[in-house]
């Protein structure tokens, strides 16, 4: 996100800012490990994790924008740290949506995005952190990232016929197993454009970076942002 | 050592024995209308449910189902008369020309349209499979809701060979296309009394 | 060949591909219709996690107690410790009892095993009785999903199939015309085979019996004709008490195909007059999973078969993809157990989606199991030198953070000005169907620097 989506994390330090908290973004922060956990080379992965924790325990919370990196820290860092310290870690790392939602208890996003918008509901942050029900299962239904997006003006939410099938991109897998990616990707673009999404969203840069790379080769893009720079007014097409 | 014991020493090598046995406390679904409820889902199960009224009786309805001429039937209902000589048959393979079977459970499941069966009293299991048609008799009153009643009902003592039947044999293995009527019997027709 | 180069040529036909996507998306709705129905749904999964751990951590005593209890039923109890055994075993009691044709029901355990070939070998004739099965038989090619075995193919495939061996008419692909052609051909099968084998859904400990599902009534038929059945199992089958059914019967096909419940669930506990039923008990390879707590939860599967049709990749890549009998999600964790070389590619042959893991009847943790596999080959030596290298010089940057943004910014200068053939060739993967992102000119952290300074 630092170095390829800066405007999706100036979106989040925005939208946090205004609501009064009072944010630092670490400068020595590089990376959770999770694309070393997730390749099996977890000895790789065990001195970010520790890094990290140094980096980011005192705070009393840690906000984090993607799903996926912070399933790593809320689900996989019990082998890398002590318990203490990933006790103490784990209670205060939130993803974004769950954060505003849970935490702030945001109810009154003040933004308008008069767009049909497509919402991608990336795996780690659907199936680890249950920001909302998923299609498997029989719960009730709910959604953090659709309880915040519907409180933005004028917002259309489209109706996808799959809605929580993966986009491909898996980290390595999307190199390793290019084929298969690039076919899940291709019919989460195709669901979205059947359904009429003017605009695609998500919690996850890396499955928007890979669904946008599909679609800039093939020509015909849809437009791609993070949902906090549609919460902080920042998208504009 | 056999393979028995090096098998199970080698399972008793991390097994966290002792455990006690979970406790499992399901709500299992009812249904007010339990009668719809089990003929909906036998018919889903592609199935043929049948309402008997006290006027007619069950020979007549089977003859109406299957009016053709030398059909020919093996009967475990009592009211119901076989057309062929139980006595004569002495493997399930004689049964191969068999049209019709009848028989009567004790006890059927609204959840899943299934009935249970626990023939003891004849000797010729394939009697079941081989007939082209099927028919079973149910009194309404042993329908239960879920299969947590059932086999609260199944007292295993007595079971040699019990089963569920949920309507006709199927298969979809082409293309996911239901096909009815696969190896065992084509249709399965339940006459609820 | 790999999953990934197999599921490259999966996806060279597109419309194949597309339509075998569906096909196998279509039975995971039918899992979904199914199961809304149950608001019970979830606490029934937990009941059959929770009972399955249990009887996990108890297996030695509940096998002794069926044992015992099968023995009381009048069955023969074989124990085998591999394949070899199992097969030696089961063609042992078919030759003692001069058995020279049988029928087989489905049973992945004679898959694993590979029974089949070895039986013939022996000179049995066996008919795979299951219409599936006996299309890929005839076919000749294995199965491709442990509950539809020919879901990989199309009904033309299957006519041409039918019309060579069972002499069907020619072109006449109507699925209900090639079943009852099945139908007619197995049923003289039957007839006149030697002896049965079926698989086993569930072994009871508390009563010694055993349950077989069918919706074609295959497994019932073959065993209530010859006097000889033989049940093969993976001893990992067995549930402590009967009742213990009322909530796996009530999962299994709701979860396999969208069923309430299938044709046909027979609970052996007695030979039919004058038969013989024989059981064999296989560990090949299950003890040894008891030994690895991580992998431990993948025992407690009931090869029901909704992770394959739920997860995209194998959807998207077919059984045949896998190089295993057992395909798909729970495929990938118990293959590299038996050879970690050979299968090395299938736990990564995943995004870690854990859609396999929320559709799992007995909650099996599969995209944790993957996980703990990739690790664990890692240790072993099993990843490619430059992926390893690769990977471990990434790691090396990100503890350095002022060479991390130093390398950031190169690329942020550079990349942008490249020629699209220095970018987009064969070494680059990720270029073949996808733009490299774009990269911006600012980094956050000097986004953020500059508005310090302001």
């Amino acid at each position: 996100m630092d170095q390829l989506y800066p405007k999706a994390a100036m979106a989040v330090l925005e939208f946090l800012e205004k609501r009064g908290i009072d944010v630092e973004y670490p400068r020595e922060q590089t990376c959770c490990g999770q694309p070393m956990s997730n390749s099996g080379c977890s000895d790789q992965a065990k001195p970010l994790a520790n890094r990290f924790e140094e980096i980011f325990s005192k705070y009393d919370y840690v906000v984090c924008p993607s799903g996926s990196c912070t399933s790593m820290v809320r689900c996989h860092y019990g082998e890398h740290l002590t318990t203490e310290k990933n006790e103490n870690l784990k209670n205060k790392t939130f993803e974004f949506c769950e954060f505003l939602v849970d935490i702030l208890k945001i109810d009154d996003i003040d933004a308008s995005f008069p767009y049909r918008v497509g919402l991608h509901q990336s795996c780690h942050g659907l199936r680890e952190l249950r920001l909302a029900n998923s299609t498997e299962r029989r719960d009730p239904p709910f959604s953090k990232v659709r309880q915040l997006l519907n409180q933005v003006r004028d917002i259309e939410l489209v109706d996808l016929q799959r809605t929580d099938e993966c986009c491909g991109f898996g980290g390595t897998f999307a190199v390793s197993e290019e084929a298969i990616s690039c076919s899940m990707g291709k019919d989460r673009i195709a669901d979205h454009r059947e359904a009429g999404a003017q605009v695609m969203t998500g919690i996850d840069l890396s499955c928007l970076m890979h669904l946008d790379g599909i679609m800039r080769k093939s020509g015909e893009v849809i437009p791609t942002f993070h949902v906090a720079e549609i919460l902080n007014g920042n998208a504009s097409l | 050592m056999s393979s028995r014991d090096s098998i199970l020493k080698n399972i008793r090598k991390n097994n966290k024995s002792e455990t006690a046995y979970p406790e499992i406390k399901i709500d299992g679904i009812s249904y007010d209308n339990i009668v719809d409820v089990f003929s909906e889902n036998l018919e889903l199960a592609g199935g043929k449910s049948i309402h008997v009224t006290s006027e007619q009786n069950c020979t007549n309805i089977i003859a109406d189902l299957f009016p053709a001429e030398n059909i020919t039937l093996l009967s475990f209902e009592e009211s119901i008369k076989s057309n062929i000589d139980i006595n004569k048959i002495q493997t399930g393979h004689a049964l191969k020309d068999l049209d019709l079977t009848v028989i009567r459970a004790e006890l059927g499941v609204a959840e899943n349209g299934a009935i249970w069966l626990n023939p003891e009293q004849f000797k010729h299991r394939a009697s079941l499979f081989i007939c082209q048609h099927l028919i079973i008799i149910l009194d309404k009153k042993k329908l239960v809701n879920n299969m947590h009643e059932a086999y609260e009902k199944i007292d295993f003592d007595k079971v040699e060979y019990g089963l569920f039947i949920s309507g006709p044999s199927k298969t979809a293995d082409i293309e996911q296309a239901l096909v009815i009527g696969a190896h065992g019997p084509r249709s399965c027709s339940v006459l609820l009394v | 060949m790999s999953h990934p180069a197999k599921a490259e040529h999966f996806l060279k036909d597109q419309t194949y591909a597309k339509w075998h996507d569906k096909a196998l998306w279509f039975v995971r709705q039918k899992r979904d219709k199914a199961t809304s129905k149950l608001p019970e749904w979830e606490s029934l999964r937990d009941a059959a996690a929770k009972i399955k751990e249990h009887t996990i951590n108890n297996l030695a005593n509940y096998l002794e107690e069926f044992e015992k209890n099968a023995h009381e039923n009048g069955f023969h109890v074989h124990w085998a410790k591999d394949a070899e055994e199992h097969n030696h075993i089961v063609n042992d009691l078919l030759q003692k009892h001069k058995v020279k044709k049988i029928v087989k029901s489905k049973s992945m355990l004679t898959e694993e095993c590979h029974l089949n070939p070895y039986l013939e070998k022996n000179g049995i004739e066996v008919i795979d009785t299951d219409l599936g099965e006996r299309i890929v038989q005839l076919r000749k090619e294995p199965p491709s999903h442990i509950v539809l075995p020919a879901i990989h193919l199309r009904r033309e495939q299957v006519s041409e199939t039918f019309h060579e061996k069972l002499g069907t008419e020619k072109g006449r692909c109507e699925p209900e015309y090639l079943t009852e052609a099945a139908r007619q051909a197995l049923r003289k099968d039957f007839l006149s085979a030697d002896a049965a084998i079926t698989g086993v859904n569930f072994a009871l400990a508390e009563t010694g019996g055993f349950v077989v599902c069918t919706n074609e009534g295959n497994a019932d038929l073959g065993a209530s004709l010859p006097k000889l059945h033989i049940a093969c199992m993976g001893l990992e089958k067995i549930l402590p008490k009967a009742k213990d059914l009322s909530v796996f019967l009530r999962l299994l096909a709701r979860s396999a195909t969208g069923q309430a419940i299938t044709s046909y669930s027979s609970h052996f506990h007695k030979a039919q007059d004058g038969g013989e039923i024989h059981i064999v008990i296989v560990d090949n390879g299950r003890s040894q999973i008891i030994q690895q707590p991580e992998f431990l939860n993948s025992l407690k599967c009931i090869r029901c078969g909704a992770c394959m049709n739920t997860c995209p990749i194998y959807r998207r890549s077919g059984g045949h993809s896998y190089n295993n009998v057992v395909p798909g999600p729970i495929g990938s964790v118990l293959a590299p157990h038996s050879d970690p070389q050979k299968h090395k590619s299938l736990p990564f042959a995943s995004t870690l989606c854990g859609s396999c893991t929320d559709v799992c009847p007995v909650k099996i943790d599969l995209h944790n199991q993957l996980l703990a596999w990739r690790s664990k080959l890692t240790k072993q030596g099993h990843i490619s030198i430059l992926k390893k290298t690769i990977l471990n010089a990434t790691a090396w940057v990100f503890q350095k953070p002022s060479l991390y943004n130093a390398l950031g910014k190169l690329a942020r200068t550079i990349v942008p000005r490249l020629p699209r053939f220095m970018i987009y060739h064969s070494l680059n993967v990720w270029g073949k169907q996808r733009e490299i992102p774009v990269f911006p000119k600012e980094s956050f952290k000097e986004m953020l620097k500059k508005r310090e300074r302001k």
